[in-house]
């Protein structure tokens, strides 16, 4: 019943186009791209394609009315559930907001609508050589008000940094249905520390749960000219650490460090994949480092690497440009593969998939992950940023095996439980959202009644996302 | 079935290419929506229902999404099922079943009637000089194309030169046959001019694409397998087509489990022999240069969804470029869908003008004297946005354009 009152409602305010409560399109955001929708299915009562400020104004309006949740989404990308109506509710789907405001590249910034992506705004600006460096693999489809809400980082954030670093600005509407901006109400600075820093620090990350983020003023950065990078294949995957170190220590400032580790059941189909190359015996783990910057400043900080590179056990491929490169993470992508191919009729699924731990731990943490998932029958394949100990990890599973399943949600729960047993953190960049807020108090402690004493401030009702980041059980 | 659907990871790639999404913005009219509303109905989760088919006729099965998926699910199988399923159940619409009756069974028919009908459409219609034809009493409605007189495979049986290089079959799919002639004479005229012998086998049938698209998989099935048949008895060195989507009903539905191992090894026969008009003078007769065009002419091109979909992106515009008083212009995301998709622009014509609103504005930001692509169909559609925007730009297939400057200029000997 109620959620008719809400359809009737939300009919009355906005255009037929414009709110969706067919059971076909509810249906239709049900899901993200995680493994939770694998286990659960959430509709939400209603959908609103919002595209200005007073049409999520008008939401929250009626939701704080009706006493119902907002779930701001994006385009979905999330593995974390963050855009998922667990308890029903609208959807706001801001993915259709796609003006690209202000573009002003003498001031490195833009102002753009949440449903910008990040290819359309880096399109935007290469004319004038400059684009936002977070990057989570999903340009072509994430948007920037999802990147801000997540504070994405991805593989290139040891170099330039998460999406904090480059968010300067946002206008917010909050579930009271004010509408506040954020950073200055008129600054265009790209620098400044005025006041509570409340955009990056409570906004940015904050997964919808305080307000809607209708308006993100970035900063954008040049187009690095060169990259260059070596694909190291390691015969002995505890020396990677030391490896990296080492690079590291000598002034190379990776753009991106990535691995994918080989297990040994994995390691012939990896093999095959890679199979043009210069194989170590035996092959532990694939390791890509990458350099990105000024020409000669590449060419050194390349050196550099190789020469530290050779004194470990493993071959080396060398590219030395950009189209070079994009071979090396072909290489990756096919070492990534190859270990797929360790448990055929499979289905890769993201669960325990963003684990960190303290760098000198990774390796320990692969260890724990691989015995893990071996109690549990299944099979993964472990990549990530290896520079951060970020281990993301793809469950090899068979989703209509209900006894298997039974048991990779045991898994998940034991590879959240390993990376904080080894002073890690359960996420490095997807996000707590609805999977990993069980886990919040026993993560941050007594920090995280203060993130509920903050949410409660923002949103006294408890509308926007509940159950995200904080656990549902109570206010 | 299953195994198609539950290869959908849901990671979303496929939202920033899908042509209907861009337009109608909620989630149902994305890929992974349609795999998704598939799926439930398919496993029994939720009812076949005219509310769940609407959302995927939606679809254009265009394939882009296919070409950017990193799992490579196969929507275009999915759907094509899901209609089956539809036409099995709802049965197909209206306006398809004419199209496609007229294409299968009453082929011979509309053979017989095309002259007859190319003089009486005077009547009603009006041919414009940028091609294609408006309706006399409303110059704005929908520009449709005008009946060739009798259907190309009546007419052109063959062209023989001495010594020939290649010796080549010409598949020509409906479009060309009963309505692209001009598209026909001038792939002929092209080969012919770059010493190759040309034939047109005349057992030829649909290339299938539309029933396939449309869930008449029976018949679509009985069609791929016709033309195997008929293109495997060839003494043909290749066999070229010059519509992109009969370029993938040659080139890949032989692949379709229905067809059958028997047909798809005969098909493998065919393997390495099938091109797509451009292709095959670029890649094959290694064709370096044309004649010029008889005036400096701004032309630009348009990728068709399923000729970009099989690789051919590079040669038309190569050989565009060749021709001597051509100034190419690229315009703006070419590679975005026109909005037609054959029988969609029938059923769903206010989004496929939607959608091509889009493509219209991106060729106008070139201001071309010649829109081309490699698809009469996309043609079609490009002369109606452009009808509708008042704009007297000549839409034209790039062969004819190409066959333009032979025209123009005396063959060797003459």
């Amino acid at each position: 019943m109620a959620s008719k009152l809400l359809q009737k409602k939300l009919s009355e305010e906005f255009k037929r186009d414009q709110v969706l409560t067919a059971k076909e399109e509810l249906a239709c955001y049900s899901y993200d791209s995680g493994i939770y929708t694998l286990f659960h299915y959430f509709e939400p009562d209603a959908a609103v394609l919002a595209k200005s400020v007073n049409d999520v104004i008008k939401t929250l309006a009626i939701a704080r009315e009706l006493k119902v949740p907002v779930v701001p989404r994006g385009a979905g990308t999330g593995q974390a559930g963050g855009a998922l109506a667990p308890t029903g509710g609208i959807c706001l789907d801001l993915s259709g907001w796609k003006d690209i405001e202000q573009v002003m590249p003498e001031d490195y910034q833009a102002f753009v609508r949440p449903g910008v992506t990040l290819d359309e705004l880096n399109k935007a600006f290469a004319p004038y050589g400059l684009y936002l460096p977070p990057d989570p693999s999903s340009g072509s489809a994430c948007t920037i008000g999802g990147m801000a809400a997540n504070n994405t980082a991805g593989q290139r954030s040891l170099k330039y940094g998460a999406m904090d670093r480059f968010v300067m600005g946002l206008e917010v509407v909050l579930p009271t249905g004010e509408v506040v901006t954020l950073g200055g109400k008129q600054a265009r600075v790209i620098k400044s520390v005025s006041g509570l820093d409340m955009k990056t620090g409570l906004f940015v990350g904050s997964e919808g749960i305080l307000g809607v983020i209708t308006g993100i003023r970035v900063k954008m950065a040049p187009v690095p000219p060169a990259r260059a990078g070596i694909l190291f294949l390691s015969a002995d995957k505890k020396s990677v650490p030391a490896l990296i170190r080492e690079v590291y220590k000598a002034g190379v400032v990776f753009s991106a460090c990535e691995f994918v580790l080989v297990q040994p059941s994995a390691e012939g189909t990896v093999a095959k994949n890679l199979s043009d190359l210069r194989l170590p015996s035996p092959l532990e783990m694939v390791l890509l480092m990458e350099f990105e910057g000024n020409l000669p400043g590449v060419a050194w900080e390349l050196n550099r690497a190789k020469e530290i590179a050779a004194s470990f056990a493993g071959t080396s491929t060398v590219a030395e440009s950009r189209e070079q490169m994009q071979r090396l993470w072909f290489l990756l992508d096919e070492a990534e593969g190859g270990v797929m191919g360790s448990r055929p009729g499979t289905k890769r699924t993201p669960g325990g998939e963003d684990i960190v731990v303290p760098p000198s731990r990774l390796i320990e943490a692969l260890d724990g992950i691989q015995q893990l998932v071996g109690k549990a029958g299944v099979a993964c394949v472990n990549f990530g940023h290896a520079v951060f100990g970020n281990i993301h990890t793809g469950l090899l599973i068979k989703p209509d095996d209900a006894e298997e399943m039974k048991k990779v949600e045991t898994l998940i729960d034991g590879i959240h439980a390993l990376a904080l047993a080894l002073n890690g953190s359960t996420t490095g960049e997807h996000g707590t959202g609805i999977v990993r807020s069980p886990l919040l108090t026993q993560e941050h402690g007594q920090a995280a009644e203060m993130m509920r004493r903050v949410k409660n401030l923002f949103d006294p009702d408890n509308i926007m996302n509940p159950g995200k980041i904080l656990p549902a059980d109570r206010r | 079935m299953k195994n198609l659907i539950d290869k959908c990871n849901r990671c979303g790639f496929c939202r920033a290419v899908c042509p209907s999404l861009a337009e109608l913005g909620w989630e149902s009219a994305s890929a992974r929506g349609r795999i998704f509303l598939a799926g439930r109905v398919l496993s029994g989760k939720a009812p076949l229902t005219a509310e769940v088919v609407a959302r995927l006729d939606q679809c254009l099965l265009c394939r882009n999404c296919m070409s950017v998926c990193p799992v490579g699910a196969k929507l275009d199988q999915i759907i094509m099922a899901f209609r089956r399923l539809e036409a099995e159940e709802l049965g197909v619409a209206k306006g398809k079943k004419v199209i496609l009756g007229a294409l299968a069974d009453h082929r011979d028919l509309l053979s017989s009637l095309a002259p007859a009908a190319s003089m009486l459409e005077h009547i009603p219609f009006k041919e414009r000089a940028s091609n294609g034809a408006v309706f006399r009493l409303n110059k704005k409605a929908r520009v449709l194309p005008m009946m060739g007189g009798k259907p190309f495979l009546s007419q052109v049986q063959s062209v023989e030169v001495d010594n020939p290089l290649k010796k080549v079959a010409f598949f020509t799919g409906c479009h060309i046959n009963f309505v692209g002639i001009n598209v026909g004479r001038s792939v002929i005229n092209v080969l012919a001019r770059n010493g190759c012998s040309v034939w047109v086998p005349s057992a030829q049938v649909c290339c299938g694409v539309p029933f396939f698209a449309s869930g008449e998989i029976d018949k679509a099935v009985g069609m791929v397998r016709h033309n195997i048949d008929v293109l495997s008895r060839l003494d043909a060195d290749a066999i070229v087509y010059a519509c992109g989507s009969c370029g993938t009903g040659l080139r890949e539905w032989a692949g379709h489990p229905e067809v059958g191992p028997e047909y798809l090894e005969k098909a493998k026969g065919l393997k390495g022999k099938i091109f797509e008009i451009g292709e095959f003078l670029i890649d094959q007769l290694g064709v370096k240069e044309l004649p010029a065009l008889p005036k400096p002419t701004r032309i630009t091109y348009h990728d068709s969804c399923h000729l970009a979909f099989t690789g051919v992106k590079e040669q038309p515009r190569r050989l565009l470029k060749m021709m001597g008083n051509a100034e190419y212009v690229e315009m703006p995301d070419a590679a975005t869908c026109c909005g037609s998709a054959g029988l969609f622009s029938v059923t769903h014509y206010p989004l496929s003008r939607q959608i091509n609103d889009k493509k219209i504005k991106s060729i106008l930001a070139v201001r071309p004297q010649v829109v081309t692509s490699g698809c009469p169909g996309c043609n079609l559609h490009i002369m109606d946005g452009l009808n509708k925007a008042d704009n007297e730009a000549v839409v034209s297939h790039y062969i004819e354009l190409i066959n333009n400057a032979y025209e123009c200029t005396p063959e060797a000997g003459q």
